[in-house]
């Protein structure tokens, strides 16, 4: 019997354009959509910021920068013009109203003082004034800072030492290419870790909330549940056939959500953080399956919170009205590990929804112990059971199931 | 219930039954052969079973033409003359039917009329929940007038006739609702 319900809530789908829109193409294609939009508006922002020639604005330059500016043969991508004192608070207005990206104010006899530097209490300053709150200016100063500044005061340390090789005490880690001693594979996986478990723990509930309302909140409310109801098949088998035929339908529709969202990396690189070098750790098959057991016991937690709140429900409105605050708890849990750092305490593994984003992590970061695993996988199973158990309760309160 | 307690034995109550009531809807995405299909196969049918089953009340209601449409696409009497069918798929011995004329043309009507009269040629015990007396007066062997939730006659229709000195059922029921609402009130 379990298997003719079964058939029938996967029939129901898979014989119906809609639904199969709704819950499998149109998750894909807007994630892919989505995913590849935002990491194409965000790549052509940087464009944007690194092609912007930047307008910087110079007041009281000392020749030596002049001509050490003039000099040089790279294009630093600036239009400078050289001001005088009175023209500063006009500049810094431009500035704040984004017309003008950055000021450099150099100290009055800055020559002068660098000359004299061993008889100076505190070396002469360069003040610079930029907007942080716009793009261009923020990238305006570093730009000025790393492209000329740097370079400029190389030039006044070598005329002051006769070799800028001289005015260097010690380099660090010029010659030394194997400095960062990290596991490349891990290096990705933490990329990759930062926003995919909360990805995945968003979508796996999502995909599941309509079609789950509907399968069960919808046949109460068209009448439809009361004529299931009359035959001679448990509750239960009832109750597992829809919570079954739930999970199957919503796996699917998490698999084409993702589906779409690797669709989307090469466009995306810029905001999912891979992509590019970056790209996909190479998992173990052991990996992929604790992925797959992890995802698959979430799935079991969600259609189970979805399916007993559908039945307690007397209409699909009402129905939604119960789950929105379990899907907003849910997209909470899974926005509170993205910025979670080291390794989380062992308990929190047996936090049902919660655990299974916290074991997602910790997979992609290759530092899920087994403990954890297993703790995660116990307390999804544990909890899909209590609430299968409600669920089939409720199935047999006649009061409950024909709305009475 | 053909001696089976409700409460302990539910599943063979429901295995005796076939039950029909305007409150009963039928998935609209399905088609009628589908739906046919699936009430058989919770009702343990073998696909032999059910083809004949199927063959036979789709001949009698003339759902043959409609067979492989959608619900959603059906009349109200097409539907309703599905929901009989699919009540009575697994042949049941007891047959309770609430208002089942109500909503339908008189041609379908007729058709259902005629339909319960060949099962109670077969032996079937069919109870009917009616309004209309006629209905009950055409189809009803033995007859309970409820009233305020109260049964205030049985028996046969020349008996409550007799006891009611009345003409027929209609006036009959009347009487006896005077009869009560006055105790009432």
């Amino acid at each position: 019997m379990f298997k003719v319900i079964l058939k029938k809530e996967l029939r129901r789908v898979f014989t119906d354009r809609r639904l199969i829109f709704s819950s499998f193409l149109l998750p894909a294609l807007s994630t892919f959509l989505a995913y590849t939009i935002m990491g194409m508006m965000a790549t052509s922002m940087f464009d944007d910021i690194n092609e912007h020639t930047a307008s910087v604005y110079i007041q009281n330059s000392p020749e030596s920068f002049k001509h050490y500016v003039t000099s040089l043969t790279d294009d630093v991508n600036m239009e400078i013009q050289w001001i005088e004192a009175v023209e500063i608070e006009e500049t810094k207005k431009a500035i704040l109203d984004g017309e003008a990206d950055l000021l450099v104010v150099f100290e009055d006899r800055f020559q002068e003082k660098i000359a004299d530097y061993q008889n100076q209490a505190y070396p002469p300053e360069i003040k610079t004034y930029y907007n942080p709150s716009e793009n261009y200016s923020e990238t305006a100063k570093h730009r000025f800072i790393d492209q000329l500044l740097i370079g400029y005061e190389d030039i006044l340390l070598a005329e002051r030492f006769g070799n800028i090789d001289y005015s260097i005490a010690f380099i660090i880690d010029e010659t030394n290419e194997e400095s960062a001693i990290q596991n490349e594979e891990k290096a990705k996986g933490k990329a990759l870790s930062m926003i995919l478990p909360m990805i995945i723990g968003i979508i796996l509930f999502s995909s599941a909330m309509g079609i789950g309302i509907d399968t069960i909140a919808g046949e109460k409310e068209r009448g439809t549940m009361a004529t299931l109801l009359l035959a001679p098949v448990k509750r239960e088998t009832i109750a597992f056939g829809k919570v079954a035929g739930l999970a199957i339908v919503s796996i699917i529709s998490a698999i084409c959500s993702l589906g779409g969202i690797l669709a989307s990396l090469p466009f995306a690189s810029s905001i999912l953080a891979v992509g590019g070098n970056g790209g996909i750790p190479q998992f173990s098959v052991g990996q992929y399956g604790q992925l797959l057991l992890i995802m698959l016991s979430l799935v079991g937690v969600n259609v189970g919170f979805i399916c007993l709140l559908s039945v307690k429900a007397r209409s699909v409105k009402e129905a939604g009205t119960y789950i929105t605050p379990i899907f907003l708890t849910v997209m909470l849990t899974a926005f509170s590990t993205m910025f979670s750092q080291g390794t989380p305490e062992t308990y929190r593994f047996a936090i049902p929804v919660y655990s299974n984003i916290l074991a997602i992590k910790a997979m992609l970061n290759f530092e899920l112990g087994l403990i954890q695993f297993w703790l995660t996988i116990a307390s999804s199973i544990v909890t899909t059971l209590i609430l299968i158990k409600a669920i089939t309760n409720t199935f047999n309160n006649e009061k409950v199931m024909l709305n009475a | 219930m053909n001696n089976y307690d409700v409460i302990k034995k539910p599943m063979e109550v429901r295995r005796s039954i076939g039950f029909l009531t305007n409150e009963l809807k039928l998935d609209a995405h399905f088609t009628p052969r589908y739906t046919m299909a699936f009430f058989g196969q919770l009702h343990n049918l073998s696909k032999r079973e059910i083809e004949i089953q199927t063959n036979d009340l789709f001949s009698y209601f003339d759902i043959h033409t409609f067979a492989d449409k959608r619900i959603s696409d059906l009349s109200t009497g097409m539907k309703q003359k599905l929901s009989i069918a699919v009540s009575l798929i697994h042949n049941p011995d007891i047959i309770i039917f609430d208002e089942p004329t109500n909503g339908l043309d008189i041609i379908t009507a007729r058709s259902v009329t005629e339909y319960i009269k060949v099962l109670k040629s077969q032996g079937k015990l069919v109870v009917i929940s009616t309004h209309i007396m006629s209905v009950a007066s055409k189809l009803c062997d033995k007859i309970a007038i409820i009233i305020e939730g109260k049964i205030v006659a049985e028996g046969t229709i020349p008996s409550i006739l007799q006891q009611t000195r009345t003409h027929d059922l209609e006036e009959a029921f009347f009487y006896l609702y005077h009869q009560t609402v006055k105790e009432v009130l």
